[in-house]
């Protein structure tokens, strides 16, 4: 059941409680099974935000090389010149920045990098772990959701999975086909970030998938009137 | 075999599924809001001339519909008891707002010219001729037009389309495409993750316009004279233009190209994960 402790779980981790109110959500958490379960998960999520490095420096940025190799002309022209042609010109955006890595890569440099939480204004945190080695010889970083929005999710997917009986099956139905479609799209977003770290777009369209998915969690609880 | 008879159609009368009518007239001043509660059934409101509220609702007779006057103008209340919908023909004074919250419930407004807000679970949302809509569904379809103001849109599992509006618009969806056409707003936003966006209409000179999906196309068609500053990103599609474009070593943000059309000066952003990006010129006669 979720009740109204579920969302003084992460304020108890945070030390953020008063003495009083600390004493009823300890004797609450010796009867709710729920709600010692979310507290295990958020813990889980407040330890490793505990173990991730500080802001990691890149040992080696590649961007500006590449930037270099595409920059090689002032102006690209990649549309079509006249003014009232309705020509197009196609052209991949992968494809583009494979050619700057492959001059590089041809000239025998093989680079290290990661990005750490401190390299972009966007919330995302990426973290060096396990080095996977890709057949280019760059080695990749490892992506970490931001820990507050971690810690959201879970917070709604208990909150959804403790009132979801109070959901028609239809509408339970198409919020768990929906949160299947964003988590499959945050994975392939995750896998595409992991092979290319470097890339803004990748993780703010990671940053806003995630966001989506949390907005769905949302809705879902608000229709089952759960505390979140 | 009369006595049967005369039995039979006396039970089907009293009959809980027995069909009833509760039909309601109200005067009302000229500008009000009519709140609607009702978990099933169909809603149908048409703005009319003069100030009267009238409510017809058909439903069971199991079921109370209670239409009030309240303080900020009428009020109607369901009570369902059982699985029952309620089917409501409402007519409400032009220029009246409508507040709609449902459950399993089919909206439709048409020409209330006043502001709208809609929200429901499953069952499509059609609104036609209002001042504002703001509309929020999880597994309906959700169709607007002929808007004079602003538009929000958000359906989970279904495709929203919205044409002829002249506001702002944000629309989202998780499930289902987002089309928009006939669009004159100084901002709109539109995503979804797994459906094609599509875009028509005029791009305002110091507007923003926002088009963001993982799993589909976005197609964004604007006239010949617009003034952009576009930025377009997809990781596995491919990107493509009608206009004259070029890259001026803008490359600045990784994973995306930027480039200008006309003079720039709107900010223009496309961007799919899987999908194509395709910038048409509106007037384009190659598609």
């Amino acid at each position: 059941m979720t009740d109204r402790w579920t969302d003084r779980l992460s304020a108890y981790l945070d030390d953020e409680l008063g003495a009083e109110e600390r004493a009823q959500l300890d004797a609450h958490l010796t009867e709710c099974v729920p709600c010692r379960t979310t507290l295990a998960e958020l813990s889980r999520v407040v330890e490793r935000a505990r173990a991730l490095p500080a802001a990691t420096e890149p040992t080696a940025d590649l961007w500006p090389r590449i930037l270099e190799h595409i920059e090689t002309a002032d102006v690209v022209p990649i549309g079509p010149a006249r003014e009232r042609s309705t020509k197009r010109f196609t052209f991949t955006l992968p494809q583009a920045i494979a050619a700057g890595l492959a001059l590089l890569l041809a000239g025998g440099l093989t680079a290290r990098f990661a990005l750490g939480p401190g390299a972009s204004d966007q919330p995302v945190a990426l973290v060096e772990e396990s080095p996977n080695v890709a057949p280019t010889g760059v080695t990749f970083a490892r992506y970490q959701p931001p820990v507050e929005l971690e810690r959201r999710l879970v917070e709604l997917e208990s909150a959804l999975n403790a009132a979801r009986g109070r959901l028609d099956s239809e509408t339970i139905a198409v919020i768990e086909k929906n949160l299947a479609i964003v988590e499959a799209a945050v994975e392939e977003a995750i896998q595409a970030l992991n092979r290319d770290p470097a890339n803004d777009y990748l993780r703010a369209h990671l940053d806003r998938t995630l966001r989506v998915k949390v907005d769905v969690l949302e809705r879902a609880t608000t229709l089952a009137g759960a505390e979140t | 075999m009369r006595r049967t008879l005369v039995c039979l159609a006396l039970a089907c009368l009293a009959s809980p599924a027995a069909a009833q009518r509760t039909d309601t007239r109200l005067e009302v001043g000229a500008t009000g809001t009519l709140r609607i509660d009702s978990q099933r059934g169909t809603i149908r409101i048409r703005g009319g001339a003069g100030r009267e509220l009238h409510v017809l609702a058909t439903h069971d007779a199991r079921t109370r519909v209670d239409v009030r006057r309240a303080e900020s103008g009428a009020r109607i209340e369901v009570e369902q008891r059982s699985g029952a919908g309620v089917d409501f023909e409402i007519v409400v004074p032009r220029g009246w707002a409508v507040n709609v919250d449902g459950l399993q419930t089919s909206v439709t407004i048409e020409d209330t010219e006043g502001d709208v807000d809609v929200e429901n679970v499953g069952g499509s949302i059609v609104v036609r001729g209002v001042r504002t809509a703001r509309l929020e569904t999880v597994h309906g379809s959700v169709q607007v037009s002929d808007v004079r103001g602003s538009v929000h849109a958000e359906s989970v599992n279904q495709a929203i389309r919205i044409s002829n509006v002249v506001g702002d618009v944000t629309a989202e969806s998780v499930n289902g495409a987002v089309l928009l056409t006939g669009i004159n707003a100084g901002a709109v936003d539109a995503s979804s993750v797994n459906g094609r966006i599509e875009f028509t209409g005029s791009i305002a000179d110091r507007g923003s316009y926002t088009f963001d999906t993982h799993q589909g196309d976005v197609i964004v068609n604007v006239p010949a004279a617009t003034n952009a500053d576009v930025s377009v990103a997809t990781h596995n599609g491919s990107i493509e233009a009608d206009f004259p474009v070029q890259v001026r070593g803008d490359v600045t943000r990784r994973g995306e190209l930027r480039f200008q059309i006309g003079r720039g000066g709107a900010v223009l952003r496309a961007e799919s994960f899987n999908g194509a990006i395709r910038i048409r010129r509106a007037d384009s006669r190659t598609r």
